[in-house]
């Protein structure tokens, strides 16, 4: 009984995914219906089961348990990252319901976004490494058929091989990393590893263990694109349609965020100083590409996967210096990284213009390159504001949330007394500072040139849409004056994996 | 009403505001008054005010409504926005200077970016300004990285981002002086001091007119304002260990900017770096530790403010008629514009510190405290403010007589009713602090007699 309470919102998702299933393939492929076009109606479906799945996650009872023959485990840790999950997969629908209903005719994208969603939960509360692993699988195979969902784009066909054949490469990386540590330790359930490694302390630095140890996060931070290992992700990026590109900027992080800061702080606490000084060097090496990278991009979805992968180097700073309070900000950072993600991409999702042209008149033009942006300013006001706070939330100038996210994330790396991560963190945000501010000189200072042809032409934004990025920014406004409220919600989270 | 009218009225409201503290302050109090604090759940943040911060709200809040004034009768797509960020600029200096935490410091010092970065880029349709307007908001972020870091490792220290428990606080020599380097980059770009000017130029140049006035005005008070409040009381061993750095640093500055200015081609450069020139001799003040180089330093601020914001009205003016700040281009105005010359020639004056203006009292008290410490300096010293004069006359000379070079513009106006009402209240200020500054000196004396001992 307590498996069938416990998994409610994974047993409300299946189920949802099995009735769209059947919903989809029988009236769709109807005769006597001529055969109609369901993404409309498929869209909405999901977008209602959400709220449901969003209250059902809500009203969880919030204890630790051990389900399903202890693969998962629940904990404040997980059910607030799921239902966390859950709120920016309903925002992501709602913002990419246009875009979807005009540029897919199949409803197959949809129930794909959805099976991932459930190897997402499956991740977040993974307490085995093969229930971590083949959810992982499960997610990055789905990934995989939604990069490639542009078909008859070169690009998009080169971005999906491309993530396809390096995506099973790291697999094969992680599970020899599993493996290996198998064959050492004879275990492979997260709380007998790390009780295992609590109390047996004999574990050579030279050995089998370490290079598992290794392996494994080498394939973790090969999938969540880690600076060393990031070549191909600004190729995904540009590669996807652009709600694919949305979607793989906000919602993965979560799930490998998750899974990495269990395998960390849960797992492998005792010895994660075997690998300190590589995760170290990731880490600073992720926050310098990334913002140099981006100095050199012109097309939007490039810079902001350089920008994500500077972020990521933030993030992996908890990693390194094996502080709680490090981690509890860290929390925080990722929440407020996730939602101002999410408010920039909304906003471009929906702004497109119908580019002229004498044979065609219904071809669509998205903001592609930086030079796109070309006084959006003057065609949008609320729109060009609220996207030029979340670039500078981004930057981190102050009365903005990022502010107080890169606040609080120093402050805990100066208590570490980590002086090089601090002088690092400066450094980069400084640089980053320079190609997010690029966009908004194009945005606001502009002056008239050919740019201005296409975007005479700017199709109207639904009004749920405006309505719900303004009421997000609103929100993440708040967050200044009423900082507790995230810090008390990641403070519950840490605390939670400790006990 | 309008956003216009909105904007103006709220900037007078503030004026009221800050004019009726003025009265109800009492001068003989030494701690801050008018204390209260914002409490968001378990910070609590102070706020209160004395004598030198009285100064420059007084300074900030008499300088906004002529800047609305200015663009009156301006009509553009973006004025209402130009209006927005110039009362959200407004808002935030009163903020910075009210504050007594350093959080809070930190964030309005920070956030005033935003604005001035969009009123750089917004005017005019020279690709320069984008260049100016990056500059102005690197070095700042740049400097004021350091400053964060240095008031978490205080929070981390003591425990508390308050002003008023930094001050009673110590710290080790090494921690001490690091902090200070930290903090001294910050300010030291705002100011700015000699390796770290090169922004100001840019940004004056490119700036409009009211972005020029607030920047000279307030902005650059900004970094002396924080030496005052933040790096002098609470780091005093350190303050005096780098002492001949400091003065070093503004000895340079003050001879080399005033040498720059006299081969400038653009008039707002040689305001500018005249203004640069200036701040230098307020550091040389500042950083004597005595109440003759204090008193005088802050005066220079509020005699350098009104001065310099009433001369970059005056070019303001001159740029809305003809559309060009290039010397070359105007010659012997005094003919055909009367008024115009009379007020360039008054706010001239004030710039080379002629006595009877705010200026002169100010730089007198200043050699005096440099006295104390060494000739060198008030040799340095003098022969800035001498290339001052030069410079400023110079200028004068050039744009005011000399026959007329009607090739290049040919109608001529004087100034209109709205710009000689706007231009009259700095004069009288600038003349009224220089004859008589004893009743602005009895305001900020206790609070800078607090700062020293």
């Amino acid at each position: 009984m307590i498996n069938f309470i416990l998994t409610l919102p994974e047993i409300y998702l299946i189920l949802l995914i099995c009735i769209l299933f059947f919903y989809n393939i029988i009236y769709a492929s109807s005769k006597k219906y001529k055969f109609p076009l369901l993404n409309e109606n498929t869209i909405n479906l999901i977008l209602l089961a959400f709220i449901y799945l969003i209250c059902i996650a809500y009203n969880q009872p919030i204890f630790d348990a051990a389900i399903l023959n202890s693969l998962f485990y629940k904990n404040t840790f997980s059910i607030t990252l799921e239902y966390f999950l859950f709120i920016i997969g309903f925002i992501f629908f709602i913002l990419t319901k246009k875009y979807t209903i005009e540029h897919f005719n199949s409803y197959e994208i949809l129930l794909i976004l959805v099976i991932s969603f459930l190897g997402m939960v499956g991740m977040i509360t993974s307490n085995h490494m093969f229930s971590m692993y083949l959810s992982l699988e499960l997610q990055s195979i789905c990934f995989y058929i939604l990069v490639a969902t542009r078909s008859k784009n070169l690009q998009a066909i080169e971005a999906s091989l491309k993530y396809f054949i390096l995506g099973s490469f790291s697999s094969a990386i992680l599970l020899f990393g599993i493996s290996y540590i198998y064959g050492y330790t004879g275990l492979v359930y997260f709380e007998d590893l790390a009780k295992f490694l609590m109390t047996y302390t004999h574990i050579e630095y030279i050995s089998a263990f370490t290079l598992g140890l290794l392996l494994l996060f080498i394939g973790l931070l090969f999938k969540i694109y880690a600076a060393p290992f990031h070549f191909w992700i600004s190729d995904i990026y540009q590669g996807a349609s652009y709600n694919i590109t949305m979607f793989f900027a906000i919602i993965p992080f979560i799930s490998f965020f998750s899974v990495l800061v269990k395998l960390v702080y849960l797992v492998f606490y005792d010895y994660i100083f075997f690998i300190k000084d590589i995760l170290l060097i990731v880490s600073i090496f992720s926050m310098l590409c990334g913002s140099i990278g981006a100095l050199y991009q012109l097309q939007f979805k490039r810079l902001m996967a350089y920008s994500s992968i500077a972020h990521i180097g933030y993030f992996l700073t908890s990693l390194v210096t094996l502080d709680i309070q490090v981690l509890l900000y860290a929390v925080n950072y990722i929440f407020l990284y996730i939602i101002t993600i999410t408010i920039i991409f909304g906003i471009i999702i929906n702004i497109e213009s119908k580019k002229f042209n004498t044979y065609k008149f219904n071809t669509y033009k998205y903001m592609n390159n930086l030079s796109d942006f070309y006084l959006f300013a003057r065609y949008n006001k609320t729109l060009a504001f609220i996207f030029a706070l979340s670039l500078f939330s981004l930057i981190g100038v102050p009365p903005l949330p990022g502010f107080l996210a890169k606040l609080f994330l120093l402050t805990a790396l100066l208590n570490e007394t980590a002086y090089m991560l601090i002088f690092v963190v400066i450094v980069a945000s400084l640089i980053s500072a320079y190609y997010l501010l690029k966009i908004i000189k194009y945005m606001y200072f502009g002056i008239y040139n050919y740019n201005l042809y296409f975007f005479k032409f700017i199709q109207p934004i639904p009004y749920i849409n405006v309505i719900s990025i303004v009421y997000i920014t609103m929100l993440t406004l708040l967050c200044i004056l009423y900082p507790d409220f995230l810090i008390d919600i990641a403070s519950l989270m840490t605390i939670s994996l400790f006990i | 009403m309008n956003i216009k009218h909105f904007t103006f009225l709220s900037s007078l409201v503030l004026y009221l505001i800050t004019a009726i503290l003025w009265i109800l302050f009492d001068p003989y109090q030494v701690t801050f008054q008018f204390l209260f604090s914002v409490h968001i759940l378990e910070w609590s943040f102070d706020f209160g005010i004395d004598g030198i911060s009285l100064v420059f709200l007084f300074l900030t809040t008499f300088f906004m409504p002529f800047c609305f004034l200015f663009s009156w009768n301006t009509k553009s797509i973006t004025i209402n926005m130009y209006y927005i960020a110039m009362l959200a600029m407004e808002l935030l200096l009163i903020c910075i200077f009210i504050t007594l935490d350093l959080v809070i410091f930190y964030i309005f010092f920070e956030a005033i970016l935003i604005p001035i970065f969009i009123m750089i880029g917004l005017q005019g349709l020279r690709a320069r300004r984008i260049h100016a307007a990056y500059l102005l908001f690197f070095y700042t972020l740049v400097g004021s990285m350091f400053m964060l870091v240095a008031i978490i490792a205080i929070y981390l220290h003591t425990g508390s981002t308050s002003i008023q428990v930094l001050w009673f606080s110590e710290f080790s020599t090494i921690r001490s002086n690091l902090l200070w380097l930290a903090f001294f980059f910050a300010f030291a770009t705002k100011v700015p001091i000699y390796p770290f000017h090169i922004w100001l130029p840019e940004a004056h140049v490119e700036a409009p007119t009211e972005g020029s006035v607030i920047l000279a005005g307030i902005l650059l008070k900004l970094g002396t304002y924080g030496f005052l409040r933040i790096l002098l009381p609470s780091f005093i061993e350190s303050t005096i260990y780098f002492i001949p750095l400091v003065y070093l640093l503004a000895s340079i500055a003050v001879i080399y900017t005033s040498l720059t200015t006299l081969r400038q081609i653009d008039i707002k450069r040689v305001i500018a770096y005249s203004s640069v020139s200036h701040m230098n001799l307020c550091i040389l003040g500042l950083f004597s530790m005595n109440l003759l180089g204090v008193t005088g330093s802050i005066l220079v601020m509020l005699g350098h403010g009104i001065v310099s914001a009433g001369l970059f009205f005056l070019i303001g003016m001159l740029y809305n008629r003809y559309k060009t700040k290039i010397i070359f281009y105007y010659s012997g105005i005094v003919q055909l514009m009367p008024l115009y010359a009379t007020a360039l020639f008054l706010l001239t004056l004030g710039n080379v510190s002629m006595p009877l203006t705010v200026n002169f009292t100010s730089e007198f008290l200043i050699l005096c405290s440099l006295l104390e410490h060494s000739i060198y300096l008030l040799v340095f010293a003098s022969i800035g403010i001498f290339l001052g004069t030069a410079y400023s006359m110079w200028l004068y000379n050039r744009l005011v007589f000399g026959t007329l070079k009607i090739t290049y513009i040919k109608y001529y106006k004087d100034m209109n009713r709205i710009e000689t009402y706007l231009i009259i209240p700095f004069i009288i200020a600038m003349l009224l602090f220089g004859i008589y500054p004893k009743f602005l000196m009895d305001m900020f004396i206790p609070g800078v007699l607090n700062i020293i001992i």
